[in-house]
């Protein structure tokens, strides 16, 4: 309609160019629709980009291989010595990229085959980092510097995040079965030099006290209640096998999280039985 | 020791700040929404975790709102400003499309990451108690993260509807003449199913030997097993006892969430009692220095209400243990005569709330417990069930230590928390 009607009382003078106005507004709302799509692709970007960083992750794991080891060629009367066989993991070669890895952990029956980082002077790097250093939403497997390198403390926590698509230690979890419990009762942890072997003990739901803060294990009291607890634990959520312990017995407690209660924590606890020296 | 990291998605870093329960809510002040009598107000507020989507289209809307109405004025002046030219005057509401739209675009895209954060495990009122059902692959093992309990030959599964509100008593006064940090005296937590309006109180006698944490120097020392009551004391007497507290009943009931905390110094005792005209039972003990005889019905008032409930004889070994009987006595007496009163006058509730603020201190703001209130109200519930933990109370060193009867309290968190599925 190309009504030439004089406007409305919104412009009571007619010389004053209404389109300047109406510019204005159009200007500035689309300057705020650029805002909120800028803003709108960092969001999606970022999702895009974290989904991303996941599938890689995994992919990686997939692509792992699971440790094996090699025995060596049986001794003969020339030589007397029993030969080592090499260990399934090259820590020098992981080491070049990821210094802070001084293990590997790998549970039979689960996905779980991860190196284990510790960082010398931040506990809480590898949260969000992955063994190379970089940040990575999925973290690491981890322990604190409270525990020795060389799983030689009467309780060594590991530490890995409960992801939703079956990475790092959500598949702990798994252990919430009954059947499960009882036909995976290994897992294996290697450092240089040693294949160390757990016998799965228990697996409960806890609350999220910090452990090694928690505890002065250098008290043989405090330490057998609390091995006590690890064979027999107070929890709605629990599998447990009758492993008896002693004081000198090496406890090993994997830790993630609970997923919508995630102020409780899943452990999965074995009890070192062997340990196989290598190369 | 280490110091404690930062919370992140789902996982928070264990730690000297963190080692009390995250579940507790920290407090959020609201104003009330309560217009007036219940005739003509509106709909009690529902605390569902959803209210940021809601914001975005509200927003939205707005927005919309504003740009339609510029296209509407638009068409009436920009023909006066268009010197006659017919595209550019076309122009205009063609834009006005393509931006609104745009807006709309933008709007369901924000949306969609909102939902998304949001379903990353925020804690709400409802995720709180839910366990996850995980949905795993095709050769993975299944796992529901405890939602449903073998026992004893039945299955239960977690009643996902239940919300725990902790009611801690404390005694300022006492505390101040015996020169010794404020403790957690009446340990109660309420459970309340929010579906059905059923209320289960469960007490916890406050010389319960459990696990504590420690804490010296403003920093965790570790966890010691004494009794329940001192766990206050570790904190400031206010907002950070009441977190100690509310951590120690929460790993004590089984790691149930404990997503309030209500603490009431005693001096609140008598004004609350008066505030619904006194309640009215047969005494259990006779207290000295009053005019209660034990088996003679009396309407408790003023101090007499505090009397009765704050007393106990400290040279009996189970004096803490009969104090706490006439706590539930009362707690379930005053709780009947409130529940009826409130059915006439649906703002009682909330007047009480207020009558006794400046005795307590709460992580629960008004809109929270007005909500709680009218989903009691409104199950047509008349009672409080209250389960005290079973227990045996023996003699320690210097004080009195009461052993809880683990699987009564087992059984007890599968009675309240679970359903029963056969």
């Amino acid at each position: 309609m190309t009504s030439e009607q004089p406007p409305t009382t919104s412009n009571p003078d007619p010389k004053v160019p209404v389109v300047r106005k109406y510019r204005r507004t159009i200007a500035a709302l689309t300057v705020l629709l650029v805002v909120l799509l800028l803003s709108a692709s960092g969001g999606i970007g970022w999702l895009i980009w974290e989904h991303n960083q996941r599938e890689k992750a995994a992919q990686e794991l997939a692509e792992t291989p699971i440790p094996t080891v090699e025995q060596p060629v049986a001794s003969t009367p020339d030589t007397p010595e029993v030969a080592l066989p090499d260990n399934p993991i090259d820590f020098a070669s992981i080491q070049q990229t990821s210094p802070d890895v001084y293990a590997w952990i790998y549970i039979p029956g689960t996905p779980i085959n991860y190196p284990v980082v510790q960082h010398p002077n931040d506990d809480f790097f590898y949260i969000d980092h992955n063994p190379e250093r970089n940040y990575a939403f999925e973290g690491s497997i981890f322990t604190e510097m409270a525990n020795s390198l060389d799983f030689s403390d009467p309780i060594t926590v590991i530490y890995g995040h409960n992801m939703h698509d079956e990475t790092m230690f959500s598949t702990l979890h798994y252990f919430e079965d009954a059947d499960f419990f009882a036909e995976n009762d290994e897992m294996i942890i290697y450092t240089p030099g040693h294949i160390l072997t757990y016998r799965i003990i228990s697996a409960y739901q806890y609350d999220n006290r910090h452990i090694l803060n928690s505890y002065d294990f250098s008290n043989p009291e405090v330490l057998a209640d609390y091995q006590e607890y690890v064979r027999n634990p107070d929890s709605l959520l629990v599998n447990t096998r009758d492993v008896p312990l002693t004081s000198t017995d090496k406890i090993v407690q994997l830790s993630t999280c609970m997923t919508v209660q995630n102020w409780n924590r899943y452990l999965v606890n074995g009890v070192l039985i062997d340990d196989h020296l290598t190369n | 020791m280490t110091t404690s990291p930062t919370e992140r998605n789902g996982w928070s870093g264990d730690g000297a700040l963190t080692d009390m329960a995250a579940s507790v809510p920290k407090a959020a002040r609201k104003t009330s929404r309560l217009a007036g009598p219940a005739s003509t107000a509106e709909q009690w507020p529902e605390f569902e975790a959803v209210a940021q989507p809601q914001l975005q289209g509200a927003a939205v809307r707005r927005l919309a709102g504003r740009r339609s109405n510029n296209g509407v004025g638009s068409s009436n002046s920009s023909s006066s400003a268009n010197i006659g030219n017919n595209p550019s005057k076309r122009r205009w509401p063609r834009v006005v499309l393509i931006v609104a739209a745009a807006l709309v675009v933008v709007a369901l895209l924000l949306v969609a990451f909102a939902a998304c954060s949001i379903s990353r495990g925020e804690s709400s009122f409802e995720g709180l108690m839910a366990n996850a059902v995980i949905e795993t692959g095709a050769n993975a093992v299944s796992y529901d993260e405890g939602k449903t309990v073998y026992y004893n030959g039945h299955t239960y599964v977690l009643n996902e509807d239940m919300v725990s509100v902790l009611v801690i008593g404390i005694d300022r006064k006492e505390s101040a003449a015996e020169d010794k940090p404020v403790q957690a005296d009446a340990v109660i937590v309420v459970a309340l199913d929010k579906k059905t309006g059923q209320a289960t109180a469960i007490s916890i006698p406050r010389d319960s030997m459990v696990e504590i944490g420690r804490y010296a120097d403003g920093g965790y020392a570790g966890v010691e097993t004494a009794q329940l009551c001192l766990s206050y004391g570790y904190g400031d007497g206010y907002e950070t006892s009441c977190e100690y507290t509310t951590t120690a009943v929460s790993r004590t009931l089984y790691n149930m969430p404990i997503n309030y905390y209500f603490t009431m110094d005693q001096a609140g005792i008598g004004p609350m009692n008066d505030a619904i005209g006194g309640v009215t039972l047969t005494p259990l003990q006779t207290i000295p220095k009053t005019q209660i005889v034990e088996g003679q019905e009396t309407t408790l008032l003023g101090t007499d209400a505090y009397n009765y409930l704050r007393w106990r004889d400290k040279t009996v070994l189970t004096s803490s243990l009969d104090r706490q009987d006439r706590q539930i006595q009362y707690v379930k007496a005053f709780a009947k005569k409130t529940l009826g009163a409130a059915k006439s006058d649906p703002g009682l509730a909330l007047s009480l709330y207020n009558q006794v603020s400046s005795y307590s201190i709460t992580n629960m703001g008004m809109d929270e417990f007005s909500y709680l209130a009218s989903v009691v109200m409104g199950g047509n519930i008349t009672g409080l069930d209250v389960i005290s933990l079973p227990g045996e109370m023996v003699q320690g060193e210097k004080y009195a230590e009461f052993y809880l009867d683990k699987t009564a309290v087992y059984e007890t968190i599968l009675d309240v928390y679970y359903t029963q599925v056969d």
